[in-house]
């Protein structure tokens, strides 16, 4: 079986759109990371401030950032295109900061009507405390009850309504923004070029086709980390460890380090490279350890 | 894929009012509650038109008399949505303000362990390096061994103070309670031979007349009149042999013979030898363990004057210097790429912008794909910081951020004998 090492030119119809950064990819939509994670399987890692929650590192938020590995897998499927932004670094010019004005006073002013209305819906639902309280406050002064009036307290109440002053303003701040202006398709993105790189993306994008979950492989000294489903509700299964010989030339003390490495965790380690033979043909093997009756 | 959605205002309001909550990836914040800011592009930080808000004790800095921000501040209070960054009138978002502030591979490496550990608490602030300390104090003088009791020759009186020849001081030592401490068993005399370098160009030394110490007749007169005598030229003298026999150490600071503290750390070499006919030594040489005080070799520690294992390690211990070895391979290349990025610390630890003081860790900032700085980087930076503070290695990896401690370890010492 012949394996593409090169990717696909790319198509600018594809749906998900991802930001070159150094190498990597970062998805600003929600939609479209959604859509990587659950459709396409690649999970990414989220490195932004979830905003609901910002004081912890347990969870985070977008932009969702992929590997060289993620990118290569998602640009072979010809799922997602990758783009340099050439005009995000630039000032806004004069028409698009006059239509944000536009939009910001527009918003401002739908907010002094809206935060209007409902103090005016909050009178009409308490209005009967309102009017309790009132009475109260008559018949102790000596007032008559029958002057206070149903309707002209309410229009009393409102009368003393203030308009919501521009500190009060609601403010949203965007994550993605909204004039990505002449975005460029990074063509001919150079990646894999050495042959570390060839072999980790060959792995990655067997693996995947094979229908596991990828993350990264940090934690436990590996590559990469295989699930059989989303890594949320699975442990790892494989941790793989691209290497750059063959594992017959690995000495008996890396093979004991590689297999306790597993072994403690309960994880399988898979060893990945290139085949002797065939060029580009990536070979898996595992480290197990054998009940073997020697005593 | 569709743009963000762009709140309605009334949504706006109930959200803003806590009646509605709104998507977990959405960002509303009363106006009221954020701080301003200006992108500067020249100088790439943020200039700070309204500070609001509790983070300011740590983050911005002055430049003429503005406060501004630098981008990873900046980035973090964005997207914390404590801080709103205007360029031209338009807030950015946060894709922008992500690329505009974060122009390279480094930058992103920095600004991820900034927001992680602020985040958490910490308080960060680029490093400062101390400014340089002290030279380290010597230490105390041991007292030297030798004092000359009588002396031979005359003295030359250079202006310039500097022996050109060797100079043989050659001391007779009647009693030994004019010996100072540690000095056993007793000569009758010391030869004190002082090695001048040769001067630049030559390869001989030149002769010159010794120091005169003929008014000198004890210890303590000698202690006295040093300073009357002048200081030796240190530089020029490159050895000062004493021909003794000692119990203690073996090595003098060059100060016990001049006035003049030098900077140099030559050192007195004691040469050890036979000792002479005095009683002490007949003694030795006829007791029960006499074998061991005949011939050229001698026990250096003689057993009366310790009193455990301890005390004889203490005695015998090879001076405490770090290893000074060169070693090519050890120093890497990219020195560049270990320097220390931020200055952390703790949530509850008092912070005064102006006078930081010392902080409890320092942190280093790499990828998972860069490799382990190698030993002699790490000492030759933790030699230039002089203080304890631990430093911190932030690994960066695609999806999490490890934090490495790489500090010195010293073994204990274990006696189970005396």
């Amino acid at each position: 079986m012949e394996q593409h090492v090169h990717l696909p030119p790319p198509d600018p119809g594809a749906a998900v759109k991802i930001q070159m950064f150094f190498g990597q990819g970062l998805i600003w939509n929600l939609e479209d990371a959604i859509e990587v994670r659950t459709k396409h399987r690649i999970l990414g890692s989220f490195i932004g401030c979830l905003p609901k929650a910002p004081r912890q590192v347990q969870r985070f938020g977008l932009p969702l950032l992929l590997s060289s590995e993620e990118l290569f897998v998602l640009l072979k499927e010809k799922v997602a295109v990758l783009l340099e932004y050439q005009d995000l670094s630039l000032k806004p010019n004069p028409d698009q900061a006059a239509e944000f004005m536009k939009y910001l006073e527009d918003s401002f002013q739908g907010q002094i009507k809206a935060s209007h209305e409902d103090k005016i819906q909050n009178i009409k639902e308490n209005l009967s405390t309102i009017l309790d309280g009132k009475r109260k406050k008559a018949l102790s002064s000596g007032k008559a009850i029958a002057d206070i009036r149903e309707e002209s307290v309410f229009q009393d109440e409102i009368s003393k309504l203030k308009p919501l002053p521009e500190d009060h303003m609601a403010v949203q701040t965007f994550i993605e923004e909204i004039w990505q202006g002449r975005s460029k398709i990074v063509p001919d993105w150079n990646f894999p070029t050495t042959s570390m790189e060839r072999l980790r993306s060959q792995a990655f994008y067997l693996l995947w086709q094979e229908g596991f979950h990828l993350t990264d492989g940090d934690k436990f000294g590996g590559d990469f980390l295989v699930y059989n489903g989303s890594p949320q509700d699975h442990h790892a299964r494989f941790i793989v460890v691209c290497l750059s010989k063959q594992p017959e030339d690995l000495s008996p003390n890396e093979v004991a380090a590689k297999y306790r490495l597993g072994t403690t965790v309960k994880k399988t380690v898979l060893l990945a490279f290139f085949s002797p033979n065939e060029p580009n043909q990536v070979l898996f093997q595992s480290v197990e350890s054998s009940n073997s009756n020697l005593k | 894929m569709s743009a963000e959605r762009r709140l309605s205002p009334a949504t706006l309001v109930a959200v803003a009012m806590k009646r509605l909550v709104a998507h977990p990836e959405a960002r509303v914040q009363t106006r009221g509650q954020m701080s301003q800011g200006i992108w500067h592009r020249e100088r790439s930080q943020v200039r700070v038109t309204q500070a609001r808000g509790k983070y300011w004790p740590v983050v911005g800095h002055q430049i003429e008399g503005q406060t501004y921000l630098y981008p990873e501040e900046a980035l973090f209070l964005l997207e914390i949505q404590q801080l709103q960054v205007l360029d031209a009138e338009v807030p950015m978002s946060v894709q922008k303000a992500f690329t505009v502030m974060l122009t390279h591979e480094r930058a992103v490496l920095r600004y991820r362990v900034y927001s992680h550990l602020t985040r958490l608490g910490y308080k960060l602030i680029r490093h400062q390096p101390r400014p340089s300390s002290q030279p380290r104090k010597r230490g105390p003088t041991t007292s030297p061994v030798v004092g000359p009791e009588a002396i031979h020759a005359p003295i030359k009186r250079s202006k310039s103070h500097a022996l050109d020849a060797p100079s043989r001081l050659v001391v007779p030592v009647a009693e030994t309670r004019l010996l100072p401490a540690g000095a056993w068993p007793a000569r009758t005399r010391y030869d004190v031979v002082f090695q001048p370098r040769p001067p630049d160009g030559q390869a001989e030394p030149q002769s010159a007349e010794p120091w005169d110490l003929s008014q000198i007749s004890s210890w303590s007169e000698w202690k006295k009149n040093r300073s009357r005598m002048g200081p030796i030229n240190l530089p020029s003298v490159q050895e000062i042999r004493v021909d003794c026999e000692t119990s203690g150490r073996g090595f003098y600071p060059l100060d016990f013979w001049s006035s003049s503290v030098s900077p140099a750390e030559e050192k007195i070499s004691i040469t050890r030898s036979v000792a002479d006919d005095t009683s002490s030594a007949r003694s030795l040489a006829s007791g029960a363990l006499r074998t061991l005080w005949m011939g050229p070799v001698k026990p250096m520690i003689p057993a009366r004057s310790v009193h455990s294992t301890r005390h004889i390690l203490e005695l015998i211990r090879i001076p405490n210097r770090k290893c000074n070895i060169r070693d090519e391979t050890l120093i890497d290349d990219r020195l560049e790429a270990f320097k220390i990025d931020f200055d952390i610390f703790l949530p509850n630890v008092s912070f005064k912008k102006s006078r930081p003081g010392l902080p409890n860790f320092r942190v280093i900032v790499t990828s998972s794909d860069e490799s382990v700085p190698k030993s002699q980087s790490l000492q030759s930076l933790k030699e230039s910081l002089a203080d304890s503070v631990p430093l911190l290695m932030g690994v960066v990896g695609p999806g999490n951020i490890s934090f490495f401690a790489l500090q010195d370890t010293s073994l204990p010492r274990i006696i189970s004998v005396g």
